[in-house]
């Protein structure tokens, strides 16, 4: 049997996927269904005096209206809770939540909607993050936020009442690194708010039983945590509560909230009958979860020769409205200044903190990829303070296995070196093949590169149930989230391999909490690694009982007996084998099997991913799972004229550990790339004064298409060789970190085009035009290039 | 205004009494549960309610039903005979063009018209047609691996 594991099989949900008939909850319809709207606030901040929906109701085919208070929960969060499903007393974003309506279909919700009238006593709203940070801010979003419930306790700081958690990693001494060094690079960099956009949009169906049972069909990303999340706010036994998910139309950490769910439920509870609510493309944007816009200030010293002696970063992640998964970015945002990287000297801070904003939760990422656009736009200026060439510069600095970290890991696994070397010479082959031709007129190209990492969070568990049937097909159950990366296919890949059978004889079910066990969710790229990991044990389990099944049945001792391609065989004698089927009984009616004594073959397993305890620094031997690593590298072309920037090529390398599914780690990285092309050069969600996002739509947030996609043959995808000594079949994981290297290397490629260094994201073809107009009116030739800022060291930060 | 309409989807005749400005992606999903048409920004943007009307591309969320009457729809669940996938489809689960899957039945549709129209697009032809559908997934590399295989498959 030749081996499943490094094989580009089909995706297990390809067929269905392909001919439409893959079920996603968006498309779900069932009998007695009634059709949900969420009431969305017109200001930003502020009290909601009334609420009068009495003419909606008294609409023909309007079921029930229920405000914030009604609804009937707790305030829920991921550690601290700070959010209602919907808003109570306080509104605190524009397009909050502030009641619900039921009805028969969603064109009466929708009409009905219009006549709920509200009063608000408005309040003076906070917007910018620095003013929300400060001693004194104009808006103070949570009052009471030193009282809220919490299972993780916030590192809350003293005087700054909108800060619901900080985290600080911390090792050396920063002042005897800056002494040591003989530059000093000092900026601030800041990111937009972004959405994931996932293609389909978030939703939820809940149906309520008679004797209380509740079950929630919902396109989330995090099967268990969302439960969790929403038993705790509706004080509902675990052993009541099912949740369902189907096929998910991607998540990105973006589907991790539990509004959809909370007041589907509340409405069903209400008027006895399924309720749905599918939010619109706009409500996408306003009322699940965005990226956190950041402002992140690092100071680097170098040394002549190259190394990075010292960095301190301080980030503000403006939060918005309320913590939810931002409570974990604060602190997870932190380990990507720690995985590249060697520096004696180092310490990062980072803060959460509200704003009147829509929330921010986990993207692609959880904080690292903006961390990263900070740090590999540094490492660029830092190389050029000292002349040296940046992927030079890189691989002086660069982790190797058995280093320590800034964060004091014991570095394993790591193979970013490898993916650097390979970046360059990668990045020779393209620029020959782009140099080739002469420059379109009016155009200049400039090369990027960029290292950059992701860590997976730890300590974490997943648990897996393995199940042979009595025609020898093996199924696997996880509670691990399949919302397109393909964990199902990997695992079934994983199955095969162990169970030494083709792919049709293997499956995964998922997303059922009723019948699969507890997972940590397709979030910090954990999903292979973790879930796999169970299913391999759960897998030896298995075979252990029909090892010992057999051994009695072939009156073979069973550490001689394998297991393959449905049959057992004796490795003593390999003629001697007999049929799985042979290990079963023929029951009284001749219609089925039944194994006559332990029950059926079914193999449970957990794997538990521990870590080093932290010291007050947060330095420990080993903090997280593993460290997936990648270098790309950008071309682009720009058009003097009008600013706009072509990708013309893209060279990318990543390790991943061992590539189950190579063509599935491929589309990941090139997925991400993409994502992150749209993070770099057009996506921002726009607020007006009053805090309305003004282009919640995909006519005016644009995010790449075909059309920004270098031509396939300047495209060129790499995966490292690497092996994780704890990974299954020495897999780690790969979602997140694919967007990490993308955004710096555009950056730093624009500067070498056109020699001008952009702080913010993102890069618009305006901001480019205006500095090559201010350029042309100093008389300054394009090509030159600005001097880089130098400064005598200096404090910054609080 | 109700309306009594006859659509014909798929070679097939179905009788529905809609609203006069009904949409077809909402006919088409709500009415005559056929949800293989996705419904991904409902303003035109993304792509992935395109469906076939007399062989051309339209976005089905900006089309009343009531204008494809007697116009013969196609639409992901018709392309696909007698369990056989059509050569389209299986170019895109051997390119590995799928991930989260919700564009696909519109990326599908489009291929089909492009390819129905020039059956050996050049890169730059198949990035232009394809350029109305949105994949936030794959980073659309594959799915024009899948387009090239899919020309390959017809010719």
């Amino acid at each position: 049997m030749p081996s499943m594991i490094g094989k580009g099989v089909p995706r297990v949900d390809a067929v269905a996927k392909v001919t439409g008939t893959a079920q996603y909850v968006y498309d779900m319809q069932f009998p007695g269904m009634l059709w949900a709207r969420v009431l969305r606030s017109t200001i930003a901040f502020g009290e909601i005096v009334s609420i009068d929906a009495s003419e909606a109701l008294a609409m023909p085919g309007v079921r029930a209206f229920l405000t914030g208070k009604e609804i009937g929960d707790d305030l829920h969060g991921t550690s601290l809770c700070d959010e209602p499903i919907l808003a109570r007393d306080i509104v605190r974003f524009y397009g909050e939540g502030i009641g619900v309506i039921a009805a028969d279909t969603e064109e009466i919700a929708n009409e009905a909607l219009k006549k709920v009238k509200v009063v608000y006593r408005e309040m003076k709203p906070v917007f910018d993050v620095e003013e929300a940070f400060s001693e004194n801010p104009p808006a103070i979003l949570h009052p009471d936020l030193r009282t809220y419930k919490t299972s993780r306790p916030p590192k809350f700081i003293e005087n700054r009442p909108n800060v619901y958690h900080s985290h600080r990693i911390q090792s050396g001494d920063l002042e005897q690194g800056y002494t040591d060094s003989d530059v000093i690079v000092e900026h601030e960099w800041r990111t937009a708010k972004i959405q994931h956009v996932q293609m389909e949009p978030h939703c939820a169906i809940a149906e309520v039983e008679a004797n209380g049972d509740v079950t929630v069909h919902a396109s989330i990303n995090t099967l268990y945590a969302c439960k969790n999340i929403f038993c705790r706010a509706f004080n509902l036994p675990k052993s009541k509560v099912r949740v369902r998910t189907y096929a998910v139309g991607g998540g990105f950490g973006g589907k991790q909230n539990i509004t959809t769910m909370g007041v589907t439920y509340a409405l069903a509870k209400a008027t006895g009958r399924p309720v749905k609510y599918n939010l619109t493309r706009e409500e996408v944007f306003i009322g699940a979860c965005t990226r956190h816009p950041t402002v992140i200030r690092v100071k680097d010293g170098v040394k002549k020769n190259g190394t990075l002696m010292a960095r301190d970063i301080e980030v503000l992640l403006d939060g918005g409205g309320y913590s939810e998964f931002g409570f974990l970015v604060v602190m997870n945002c932190c380990y990507a200044a720690i995985g590249t990287y060697k520096i004696p000297n180092f310490r990062i801070r980072s803060y959460g903190i509200y704003t009147n904003a829509p929330i921010c939760g986990a993207y692609r990422g959880f904080g690292n990829v903006q961390v990263q656009w900070a740090t590999e736009c540094q490492n660029d200026l830092c190389a050029e303070a000292i002349h040296m060439d940046p992927m030079e510069f890189r691989l002086k600095n660069v982790l190797i296995d058995g280093d320590r970290n800034p964060g004091r890991e014991i570095v394993f696994n790591n193979e970013a070196k490898q993916c650097m070397e390979w970046v360059e010479k990668g990045m020779e082959t393209l620029k020959e093949k782009l140099e080739r031709k002469p420059l379109p007129p009016n155009k200049v190209r400039g090369y990027g590169v960029s290292g950059g990492n992701k860590y997976s969070m730890a300590p974490t568990s997943s648990m897996a149930y393995v199940k042979m049937y009595e025609d020898g097909v093996v199924e696997g159950r996880i509670g691990g989230d399949e919302p397109g990366q393909g964990l199902f296919t990997v695992c079934a890949q994983m199955l095969a391999e162990i169970f030494e059978l083709p792919m049709s004889e293997v499956r995964i079910i998922g997303g059922d909490t009723q019948i699969c066990p507890y997972d940590e969710g397709s979030i910090s790229s954990r999903a292979t690694y973790n879930n796999g990991n169970a299913i391999r044990l759960a897998a030896e389990d298995c075979i252990r009982q029909i090892r010992e099944k057999a051994a009695i049945k072939m009156n073979v001792p069973a550490e001689k007996l394998k297991v393959a391609n449905k049959r057992v065989y004796n490795t003593d004698n390999v003629l001697e084998s007999i049929d799985v089927r042979d290990l079963y009984d023929l029951n009284i009616m001749a219609t089925g099997l039944y194994v006559k004594e332990g029950g059926e073959f079914c193999g449970k397993a957990t794997w538990f991913q521990g870590t080093c305890k932290p010291n007050e620094n947060y330095n420990s031997d080993r903090l997280c799972s593993f460290y997936t690593q990648g270098a790309q590298g950008i071309a682009v072309l720009i058009d003097k004229e009008t600013g706009k920037v072509d990708i013309e090529g893209i060279v990318s390398s990543y390790d991943t550990g061992n590539p189950i599914n190579p063509p599935l780690v491929e589309v990941q990285i090139e997925g991400g790339a993409m994502m992150a092309i749209g993070s770099a050069l057009m996506e921002a969600m726009i607020m007006d004064e009053k805090g309305q996002t003004i282009n919640a739509n995909l006519t005016n947030y644009i995010i790449p298409t075909f059309k920004d996609m270098p031509l396939e043959s300047h495209h060129m995808t790499n995966i490292a060789k690497s092996y994780h000594p704890n990974g299954p079949f020495g897999a780690k994981g790969l979602g997140e970190g694919t967007m990490s290297c993308t955004a710096p290397a555009i950056a730093n490629a624009i500067y070498d085009a056109i020699g001008v260094r952009f702080y913010d994201l993102p890069i618009t073809a305006e901001q480019i035009m205006a500095e090559l107009n201010k350029k042309a009116a100093e008389g300054d030739p394009a090509k030159a290039k600005e001097t880089v800022e130098v400064r005598e060291p200096a404090t910054i930060g609080v | 205004m109700k309306r009594d309409i006859t659509l014909k989807i798929n070679g097939q005749s179905y009788e529905v009494r809609i609203e006069e400005d009904a949409l077809l992606m909402d006919v088409l999903r709500k009415n005559l549960y056929l949800p293989g048409t996705k419904k991904g920004c409902g303003e035109g943007e993304c792509g992935a309610c395109t469906v076939l009307v007399d062989g051309v591309s339209e976005l089905s969320c900006l089309m009343y039903a009531v204008m494809a009457e007697g116009k013969e729809i196609t639409t992901i669940e018709g392309l696909s005979k007698g369990g056989k996938l059509d050569p389209i489809q299986e170019a895109f689960v051997e390119a590995s063009a799928v991930q989260c899957g919700y564009c696909i039945p519109g990326m599908i549709m489009s291929t089909k018209n492009l390819l129905d129209k020039n059956p050996h697009p050049t890169e730059a032809e198949i990035l232009d047609g394809m350029s109305g559908n949105i994949c936030r997934c794959t980073g659309y590399k594959k799915i024009v691996d899948a387009v090239k295989l899919a020309a390959e498959k017809r010719a």
